[in-house]
């Protein structure tokens, strides 16, 4: 093999390993948010107006939230009412300082109960977390009177997270803060963007070679 | 430059094709992928009027030409008979007819399938986008940048999400930038070598710009002047070359003023222009604009990162259902990083412009300095007027002071964006002024061809951005808010000052590796951008 052969293998094995590196990073940077492209909003993002936290969701402690359908968007029912229905809240984590332990998550709806659980070191401090209760449907929900109780399971007090609650104005009653969504495939965009990742990841490694190569 | 580096700027390098490669690849995954039809800005209307073309329909006439109905597949017996103007037919025709020969291929080969069809005029951009960073490229290596740095400079702006945006739907923004860019480069050769064979390609390019957009008329009233303030001739020759630039410069915009002549009775007649305006106009001053609305922020939180369009509510039977935001900021990483990288390359011209000042000026106070330029150019003869006996130091102390005066004035009327690195953005957007009236003076105090290149950056964006503003407060007391903020207009003009930073870039001796690093956050700034914000946007606006 000639010099310049060698050359171009050199720097097409340099290009793809770079490539190859940069891509594993970006990937488990991006793991846990292209898998939430399954989850479909269903309401605009709340505004937090007066912010503050519940206590600690310890071994036990529990709170209860009634669901409000008021912010659904139209036309959500039709457009995706046999999709599971999810909740996420708005979690304090502290810092995301060592959190350990399970939160059981229930809903009550007339005589309807579905319950599912979040994994406490998941969660990062001030984002949502969503919750999918596989066997109700949108449908089956919207519009009935329901509440949501969180409950922690197993959570040493300094390791449990809490949730972020507001009051509509100072005087208001606390909410839990709490967005509606549903389940729904998005394997498309899950292959769109694992795609656009590994473009950029070339980029950066032709970026790279384009700096390595002398003037 | 150097014979050795002449003839190293006539070869391309293998990275720099790769980079136009993936860039490319990246605008084509969106386009194909990603980006909603209709998602672009005006998308509908760009989309119809290469459809019009297509079908032999010659210059679709603005008032009387429609949306195509039954775009990108959607039912009208579902959906309803759209009857809407489509306004985008007062733009010149040269992107829409370039895509209408693919697109007239597609329809027969596809059997018109609406997928292929949507995406033949995306193409367009896309490919236009990867032809860009190689335009660029070779603009940066004219002006005496090294291929490595002329490689990452050059990639730096389709890193920016919205410049991705807008390469992955119709429009004829990308390709005037590449059309801008072609002319820049020739402009930038003849600055250099003086051959009035470029001055005639840069002015066939800036014809060809003003075919493509009103936005470029603008280019070619800076870019063409100052092809005939550079031009050397003798007599007779220079009249007549002064005349055939300008001839060629302008013939396409003066033919497109004639046909709006003709038929509406106004050479810059746009939509939205139809009568007088009759409702009661927002007395406002510029002043108030811009203290009571965010409009630098807006300027360059739009230029970063616009994404969306229609929230793919593209008629109006679906307007019902399309609730909620229709388009959305890019926030996070992106944002900073470019805030970061963007305040760098400013400082970086700014200190090059002040280190040529200053340069200037002690030659300047040297008592046996003789400016006198004799190349039969009218820049000669002005400079040699100036320069007469040293005396003329004062221009840059005035030029320093204007510009400072004109930042302060937008600087205490502006809002501060209240974001990270908001007053990193507000600093940035208070440099032209500076740059502008510093660079005046010294164009006409001598220098270099590169060092013009340089000084012509800030002067066009300068004019340019005068007129954006005008045309936004213009907007603002009709509409009673401002519209069209958007830092897409200035496309055109910024070849120019991409020029102009590689110059600096190259003058100062900036490392590699700091524009590795910058260019390698910006692409990582665009890939969080991707993921975790526009991908999630059609999420959930997408039906």
């Amino acid at each position: 093999m000639s010099g310049k052969a060698w050359r171009v293998l050199w720097r097409g094995l340099a290009l793809l390993g770079v490539a190859g590196l940069a891509l594993l990073i970006l990937s488990a940077r991006y793991d846990g948010v292209i898998a939430d492209y399954r989850l479909k909003p269903l309401d605009e993002k709340p505004h937090l107006v007066h912010p503050q936290t519940t206590d600690r969701l310890a071994t036990g402690v529990s709170v209860t939230q009634s669901v409000d359908w008021s912010r659904l968007q139209p036309h959500s029912v039709v457009r995706f009412g046999d999709r599971p229905f999810c909740l996420s809240f708005y979690f304090a984590t502290f810092g995301n300082a060592d959190n350990d332990g399970v939160l059981d998550v229930v809903i009550q709806s007339e005589g309807r109960t579905a319950e599912a659980e979040l994994s406490v070191d998941a969660l990062r401090d001030n984002r949502f977390h969503a919750v999918c209760f596989e066997a109700l449907s949108l449908e089956a929900l919207a519009g009935e009177p329901a509440t949501v109780t969180i409950t922690g399971r197993d959570s040493p007090t300094e390791q449990a997270v809490a949730l972020w609650q507001d009051h509509e104005n100072a005087g208001g009653e606390p909410f839990i803060v709490h967005r509606l969504l549903v389940k729904r495939p998005a394997p498309e965009a899950r292959e769109d963007a694992y795609a656009l990742l590994a473009i950029v990841s070339f980029t950066i490694a032709v970026l790279l070679m384009a700096a390595w190569r002398r003037p | 430059m150097t014979d050795a580096s002449s003839a190293s700027s006539h070869r391309w390098c293998w990275t720099v094709l790769m980079l136009a490669a993936v860039v490319a690849a990246l605008a084509i995954t969106m386009a194909a992928r990603v980006t909603p039809f209709g998602d672009t800005p005006d998308e509908s209307g760009h989309y119809s009027y290469v459809h019009d073309l297509a079908h032999g329909e010659i210059l679709p006439r603005l008032g009387e030409a429609k949306m195509t109905v039954g775009r990108w597949g959607y039912d009208p017996e579902v959906w309803g008979v759209e009857d809407r103007n489509n306004y985008i037919t007062q733009h010149p025709p040269l992107y829409y007819a370039i895509a209408a020969i693919p697109y007239r291929v597609v329809d027969q080969v596809s059997g018109g399938d609406h997928y292929w069809l949507g995406l033949v005029p995306r193409l367009i951009s896309a490919l236009s986008l990867g032809l860009l960073v190689l335009v660029l490229y070779r603009i940066l290596v004219t002006v005496g940048l090294d291929s490595a740095r002329a490689t990452i400079v050059a990639g730096g702006i389709a890193f920016i999400p919205t410049t991705l945006h807008l390469a992955s739907g119709a429009n004829n923004d990308i390709f005037l930038f590449l059309i801008s860019a072609l002319a820049t480069l020739y402009f930038a050769r003849f600055v250099q070598q003086k051959r009035l064979q470029d001055a005639y390609i840069c002015a066939l390019w800036l014809a060809m710009a003003g075919a493509t957009k009103m936005t470029a008329w603008v280019l070619i009233a800076v870019l063409g002047p100052m092809l005939v303030y550079e031009m050397s001739a003798r007599g007779w020759r220079w009249w007549l070359h002064a005349f055939g630039l300008a001839a060629v410069s302008v013939s396409t915009a003066g033919l497109w003023m004639l046909r709006n002549v003709v038929l509406f009775g106004e050479p810059f007649y746009r939509s939205g222009l139809d009568g007088a305006f009759e409702g009661e106009r927002h007395r406002a001053g510029f002043a108030e604009l811009l203290t009571d609305w965010p409009v630098m922020e807006w300027l360059m939180a739009h230029f970063h990162g616009l994404i969306g369009f229609s929230g793919h509510c593209v008629t109006p039977a679906l307007q019902d259902i399309c609730s909620g935001v229709r388009m959305t900021q890019v926030f996070g990483l992106s944002r900073t990083v470019f805030a970061i990288v963007l305040a760098a390359a400013v400082g970086v011209f700014m200190v090059y412009l002040l280190a040529v000042a200053l340069k200037r000026w002690r030659q300047y106070a040297e008592p046996s300095f003789d400016g006198t330029e004799r190349d039969g150019s009218v820049r000669g003869w002005v400079v040699s007027r100036v320069a007469r006996k040293g005396r003329s130091r004062w221009l840059i102390a005035v030029g320093a002071l204007v510009g400072a005066s004109v930042s302060l004035a937008l600087f205490t009327a502006s809002q501060w964006p209240a974001y990270r690195f908001g007053d990193l953005h507000t600093a940035v957007m208070l440099a032209p002024p500076i740059a502008a009236a510093l660079a005046s003076p010294l164009l006409v105090m001598g220098g270099s061809p590169r060092e013009r290149i340089a000084f012509y950056g800030p002067i066009a964006f300068a004019v340019f951005g005068v007129i954006l503003f005008w045309q936004i407060h213009k907007g603002f007391t009709i509409l009673g808010y401002p519209a069209g903020v958007h830092g897409r207009y200035l496309y055109p003009v910024l070849p120019l000052l991409i020029a102009g930073l590689g110059i600096a870039v190259s003058g100062l001796r900036i490392p590699v590796w700091f524009l590795a690093l910058a260019g390698i956050a910006m692409v990582t700034g665009l890939g969080d951008a991707l993921i975790a914000h526009v991908i999630p946007f059609y999420l959930e606006t997408r039906l």
